[in-house]
């Protein structure tokens, strides 16, 4: 289960997939981020709420793919001339490749914000600054308690007449007259907020922060994972076991022993918290179908 | 030993005070209190006597601005030579407004706030807060988002907050006033409960006096910064009602008992309406067929999420029912609608402009109108004043229908009987005037006609009096 | 051999790094609780300008705000109020590895909105407010071009080539409605918040 992982074990973790393979220009290893960022997002969401999101991903590829070899012309197949440049299907790859990196990790992040939940972020941030901590915590406790406010001020004002006939210019003027209103009403607020800070204490002596989630030994055993894959794969493609030219022509390297192992263990460790879930999705599935 | 001893305290408020209505005048004089080690004090008076500022001037760190004389001992102790960590967390109090209390999003956390300030050990911190969640059965919303909590939960939340940090001296400046009976009850049960398990010395600032009196060892009655009685509650009570003696109906003169009301003309007529959120949400209002009469004031009683607020939003326009109709007899009625918070109406940065939005100029204003400091915001009036204020802003509109959302929340009865008054006016003038509340004595005073909402929907309106007799459970005794 | 696309990860480093020594130095120092209050509701006001304006893109108060917030609560209030505010909405517009250079870029515009303009009185000249948006105007450039910037990098890989200034000519809409809704929005709301937050920080005295 990811939600029951330290917030910095999925920080890191998270990091660590779908960084990674950012940091070389190895499609393959791109189309690995792609695919795994993918079945991660099956953990927590289902085929239908993907499938609408699917046309916006596609458009997002094409745009990356294409805008590159209109203003790269240095490779040597020639697909076609645009106003008397090159169109070239090596510069078209090297979009497409840059593309599939670009969504994989865009996935990965996906995930990552649904699995960061706000008192996960506030436990991250707190062990940094915890002043910011404390803003951060006002302003996600605020934020839905502004947008309620300001859907029955604007209610409550208009049946007061403000908005006068409707016209545009009316609006406008009943728009900007809601914000300033708001906007006192919001300050004087505050005020009373932070004289509650300052009654509970806030300020007498250097803030603590009250965690709510524990280290586990599976934490330390997955960050730990994450920095070998991290230290690893980083060598091997320092190495230049992933390098590939694109320009002028497309040179692939060569599959060796290390790469494969290096592709394996991506792909493990990249699927590794997604399997507890499919398991128990697989066995429920036979649960039912015998029962 | 007395834990509290107040000797000849006097305090004028800083002229520069936001907080300050009235510049120049004693806000509280030759307080002498004594109160002892785990007794629960009841601190109540009209509004403007001073109690709020009494309490605040325990709590030194939020202390207004303002001359000071007289000292304060806590615990044996000049209260100003507490430190600053000793000051927060031995001594909590609960603000008046819970909303703006709240500096965390989850509930856990508002809980651990104050741990945190005073740099607990995590494993304290998690004993105090699983303790806290246990007593105040906490357990079910421990994990909620702050912002989804009804208001009385969020006041308990408040209060177990406080009670995390393990005080020795409780104040509480109001905490019922805004809470409806169901919640206040819950309220009131839960200090009970604290204070017979751990004795801790409590002070409540409150109108709402029938609630905590029964819980009260002692009852201080102020009246214009002074003390005028301390005493049992039994014997604080007479003197209180002295001070401010309960709204009374006023007695039917002929004319209004022969007033048959199948003769008054209905304002608004709903005619079997439906009405529901959403497609797939029950059924808030249910088949609901009534008229409400011009020139008489409806009072409308009924459970929290009965859907008062929902009928008023039908009414006034803000939603359509699904099926059914809502005839109005005038053609183009004016609805203006007073809701329970009332800081929704005010757009301007002075009382005065604010009542210049809606037309009012010194000339016409209302007399309770001069109860308020014309030149200071809106929102540095008091929570009665602020009433008053949207009272004067609506009556300038001239509605036909006028709608109000708990009218008598926070106010003492010298505010109730002005809005007693007023209301007599409008209906004098043929405004169909429809409250909803959960006060039965103030529903009792102003109202004519009186229903219970339930189940989507109203039991026939019948004449306040008759309500008042014939039912059991609502009725005044 | 060093591993091809190496400027992401150096960028990354070293904004992220930054950004968390920023906020650790800023811990040191002490903050009033009101104004740590007013922080957080100017972060609030500009995530939910954010939302208001959610359709129309590049269309936003939120730099404003930050701006606003620099010049009449200072160059910390600023910076808190650009980073947090870049951090938080990114909640709901989608987390990526962006976000720390949002987070930098705006907590800049708010940090120098402080340093060079926090006034001690709340009364606009218009001579002012000229300057301050010519102020807006430059870091609607700014923040374009730097968000751009590192887009072409994190994308491709590299900066080198008609690329990189093909991607801000095609952004030129984009960054003008930036510059646009800078001034405009810090024409419109200075008023009103020089004469609240003034109001509200000469009668609290923070």
């Amino acid at each position: 289960m990811i939600e029951r992982l330290h917030p910095l074990t999925i920080f890191i973790y998270f990091l660590t997939v779908s960084m990674l393979p950012a940091f070389s220009r190895n499609p393959l290893l791109h189309l690995l981020c792609l695919i795994t960022g993918s079945v991660m997002l099956f953990t927590w969401t289902d085929v239908k709420n993907i499938l609408k999101k699917v046309p916006f991903f596609i458009l997002f590829f094409l745009i990356i793919s294409l805008f590159n070899p209109f203003f790269y012309h240095n490779g040597d197949t020639v697909l076609f001339y645009v106003a008397g440049r090159r169109f070239s299907l090596e510069a078209l790859l090297f979009g497409a490749d840059s593309a599939l990196m670009v969504t994989g990790v865009g996935l990965w992040f996906i995930s990552l914000s649904h699995y960061m939940t706000s008192d996960k972020v506030l436990l991250l941030f707190g062990t940094i600054s915890a002043k910011a901590a404390t803003i951060i915590s006002l302003v996600m406790r605020i934020i839905p308690h502004y947008s309620l406010y300001i859907k029955s001020y604007r209610k409550h004002q208009k049946m007061l007449g403000l908005y006068g006939d409707g016209s545009f210019l009316e609006t406008v003027r009943a728009e900007g007259k809601i914000f300033a209103g708001f906007l006192t009403w919001s300050l004087e607020h505050s005020m009373t907020t932070a004289d509650s800070m300052t009654a509970r204490g806030y300020g007498v002596k250097k803030r603590k922060s009250f965690r709510i989630c524990r280290f586990r030994s599976f934490d330390i055993l997955v960050i730990c994972l994450s920095f070998i894959l991290a230290a690893f794969l980083g060598l091997v493609l320092g190495k230049g076991y992933f390098y590939t030219e694109y320009y002028p022509t497309i040179k692939m390297p060569q599959q060796s022993v290390l790469s494969i192992i290096s592709e394996a263990v991506y792909i493990i460790f990249s699927l590794i918290l997604t399997l507890n879930h499919f398991i128990k999705a697989y066995y429920g599935f036979f649960k039912d179908k015998q029962s | 030993m007395d834990f509290l001893k107040i000797n000849n305290l006097n305090f004028k408020y800083d002229p520069s005070d936001p907080s300050d209505a009235s510049a120049d005048r004693f806000a509280l004089r030759n307080i002498d209190l004594r109160i002892t080690q785990g007794e629960i004090v009841t601190l109540c008076g009209p509004t403007g006597c001073g109690k709020s500022t009494l309490l605040k001037l325990l709590k030194r760190e939020i202390a207004p601005a303002g001359e000071l004389s007289g000292d304060i001992l806590f615990d044996g102790k000049e209260l100003s030579s507490l430190t600053a960590e000793e000051q927060s967390r031995d001594i909590a109090l609960l603000f008046q407004n819970t909303e703006d209390q709240i500096v965390t999003d989850k509930v856990w956390h508002e809980l651990a706030f104050g741990l945190e300030n005073l740099g607990l050990s995590q494993s304290d911190m998690e004993n105090r807060i699983a303790e806290i969640i246990a007593f105040f059965r906490l357990e079910s919303i421990s994990r909620s988002d702050t912002g989804a909590l009804s208001g009385g939960q969020k006041q308990l939340v408040l209060l177990s907050s406080l009670l995390a940090m393990s005080p020795k001296l409780l104040l509480l400046d109001e905490p019922i006033s805004a809470l409806d009976p169901e919640n206040a009850e819950t309220f009131i049960s839960a200090l009970k409960r604290l204070h017979a398990q751990t004795g801790i010395t409590i002070i409540i600032a409150e109108h709402k006096i029938n609630y905590v009196a029964p819980i009260s060892d002692k009852m201080v009655v102020m009246d214009d910064g002074r003390i005028i009685c301390a005493d049992e509650p039994n014997i604080a009570l007479w003197e209180y009602k002295k001070l401010l003696p309960p709204i009374k109906r006023e007695s039917e003169d002929a004319s209004g008992k022969s007033d048959d009301q199948s003769v008054t003309p209905p304002a608004v007529t709903l005619k079997n309406v439906f009405f529901r959120y959403t497609k797939k949400s029950p059924d808030v209002i249910e088949n609901l067929d009534i008229s409400f009469k011009r020139g008489k004031c409806h009072a409308i009683f009924g459970c929290n999420g009965a859907g008062k607020t929902s009928l008023f939003n039908l009414i006034s326009g803000l939603y359509k029912p699904q099926e059914g109709k809502i005839v109005f007899s005038d053609k183009k009625p004016k609805i203006a609608y007073i809701p329970q918070n009332v800081e929704l109406l005010f757009i301007a940065d002075t009382v005065e402009k604010e009542l210049a939005d809606t037309g009012l100029n010194k000339a016409n204003y209302p007399d309770y109108v001069n109860r308020l400091n014309l030149s200071s915001s809106p929102f540095d009036l008091s929570g009665g004043e602020k009433q008053l204020l949207a009272l004067a802003k609506i009556s300038a509109l001239n509605p036909d229908i006028l709608l109000m959302d708990e009218p008598s929340k926070g106010m003492d009865t010298n505010l109730e009987r002005i809005m007693q008054s007023e209301l007599k006016r409008f209906t004098e003038n043929g405004i169909c005037v429809i409250m909803s509340t959960h006060d039965l004595e103030f529903a009792y005073a102003v109202s004519d006609l009186c229903s219970i909402l339930s189940m989507g929907r109203l039991t026939g309106f019948k004449p306040a009096e008759e309500f008042f007799e014939t039912n059991k459970l609502y009725s005044l005794k | 051999m060093i591993f091809e696309r190496y400027y992401i990860l150096i960028s990354l480093i070293l904004i992220a790094g930054s950004l968390a020594l920023v906020f650790a130095r800023l811990d040191k120092r002490r903050t009033g609780v009101r104004r740590i209050t007013l922080i957080a509701v100017m972060t609030a006001l500009s995530i939910v300008g954010r939302f208001i304006f959610a359709s129309l893109p590049a269309f936003k108060p939120v730099s404003a705000i930050v701006i606003l917030t620099g010049v009449y609560l200072g160059g910390e209030a600023g910076f808190l109020v650009g980073s947090l505010s870049a951090f938080l909405s990114n909640f709901y517009f989608g987390q990526g590895p962006w976000t720390p250079f949002q987070m930098t870029a705006l907590g800049i515009i708010g940090l120098l909105a402080g340093i060079f303009f926090q006034k001690r009185s709340f009364k606009s000249t218009v001579f002012r407010r000229i300057i301050i948006s010519i102020y807006a105007a430059v870091s609607g450039v700014f923040y374009s071009l730097f968000l751009d910037t590192w887009t072409m990098i994190w994308t491709y890989g590299s900066l080198n080539g008609p690329g990189y200034l093909a991607a801000v000519l095609a952004a030129v809409p984009y960054t003008a409605l930036y510059v646009v809704s800078n001034v405009s929005f810090f024409i419109l709301l200075d008023i009103p918040f020089g004469k609240r937050l003034g109001r509200i920080i000469t009668k609290y005295k923070i």
